[in-house]
């Protein structure tokens, strides 16, 4: 709990960050196959191009500006606690 | 052509809808839960207890009004026929048509971004203040861009619109996109408005009833969305059936 209290500021950068990671594993496992698509009770499920590895690159280089502004605020937190 | 699950109807009002919707691969349900509860302690310290469950519920409300609406106008071709729908047995936990965790993912983002916007721009002028909504927007938009293709391809959740009737990038209706920078937008200006400028102006009123009209008022920004969106809807008519996917269609 200490070090939940020290660390509070970061929490926003660890719950946007933990979300947008916890996408990537999913898009890895679908592309590895350690993720079966279950199309369990869809009557006809759409049939969607398999997700490859350039795909998933494609979609995080789109979240490059994201990142920049996270790493800006993340500097920021730490400028803060320095001084 | 994907339909709805043949039991949508009758199953809209239980809140787990098959029980094979629990199983290991909701581990991504757990964790939102985590990421969520991290969040509401953040809030906790900073806003206050009534503030933070008042920021949680109200985009519960929001989002709860906002997904079923389009899910169940759809199901009845209300508004030009079907839109979209969650299936039944990838979630655990449901209200209405709408997983439990979708609202819990939508305050992650909401919540989170406008948090990083504000230790981004520290001003306190009204400027400021478009600048931080714009960068919040954006921010959870842009984490949607990521989700969306993705789990579609889980069977998440499935759009049913006939690809003549919408405009679609990364195999997503761009209203889609368009509707999550609104919603983020306009909820994070609600809840900066109400409780900067509103609240203050009507101190002389019982917590129970600032509170309560807190609630009331959360429809603004959903009619304010809604409307913008059927205006988009409009407006895109002659550019409806294009699509911006990388992604050859296969059926």
């Amino acid at each position: 709990m200490k070090n939940l209290e020290k660390n509070l500021k970061f929490l926003p950068l660890i719950g946007y960050l933990g979300f947008f990671l916890m996408q990537v594993i999913i898009g890895l496992l679908l592309i590895f196959g350690g993720l079966p698509s279950n199309p369990t009770g869809l009557i006809d499920p759409p049939v969607y191009q398999p997700l490859t590895f350039l795909d998933l690159l494609i979609l995080l280089a789109m979240n490059i500006p994201t990142f920049i502004v996270v790493e800006i605020a993340f500097k920021k937190i730490q400028d803060k606690k320095e001084n | 052509m994907a339909d709805y699950d043949p039991l949508f109807f009758e199953k809209l009002l239980s809140f787990v809808k098959y029980l094979d919707s629990f199983s290991l691969r909701n581990i991504t349900e757990i964790v939102t839960y985590l990421l969520v509860a991290l969040l509401i302690y953040h809030g906790y310290k900073k806003y206050g207890k009534t503030k933070i469950i008042l920021f949680f519920l109200g985009g519960f409300l929001l989002t709860g009004i906002e997904e079923n609406f389009m899910v169940i106008q759809g199901y009845f071709y209300l508004f030009g026929g079907p839109t979209y729908y969650y299936d039944y047995h990838s979630y655990m936990f449901w209200i209405g048509a709408i997983p439990l965790v979708v609202m819990c993912a939508w305050f992650i983002l909401t919540y989170s971004s406008f948090q990083i916007a504000e230790l981004v721009i520290k001003n306190d002028s009204n400027k400021a203040l478009l600048k931080k909504l714009l960068l919040a927007g954006w921010m959870g938009t842009s984490i949607d861009f990521v989700i969306d293709p993705i789990i579609i391809r889980k069977f998440g959740w499935i759009w049913l619109n006939a690809k003549e009737h919408a405009v679609w990038f990364l195999q997503v209706p761009v209203t889609n996109f368009i509707g999550f920078f609104l919603l983020v937008v306009s909820f994070n200006y609600y809840f900066v408005w109400y409780w900067e400028k509103y609240a203050p102006r009507h101190d002389t009123r019982s917590t129970l009833k600032i509170n309560g009209i807190y609630f009331v008022m959360v429809l603004l920004p959903l009619l304010f969305v809604i409307g913008l969106i059927i205006i988009f809807s409009i407006l895109f008519t002659p550019l409806k059936g294009i699509d911006f996917s990388w992604w050859p269609w296969l059926n």
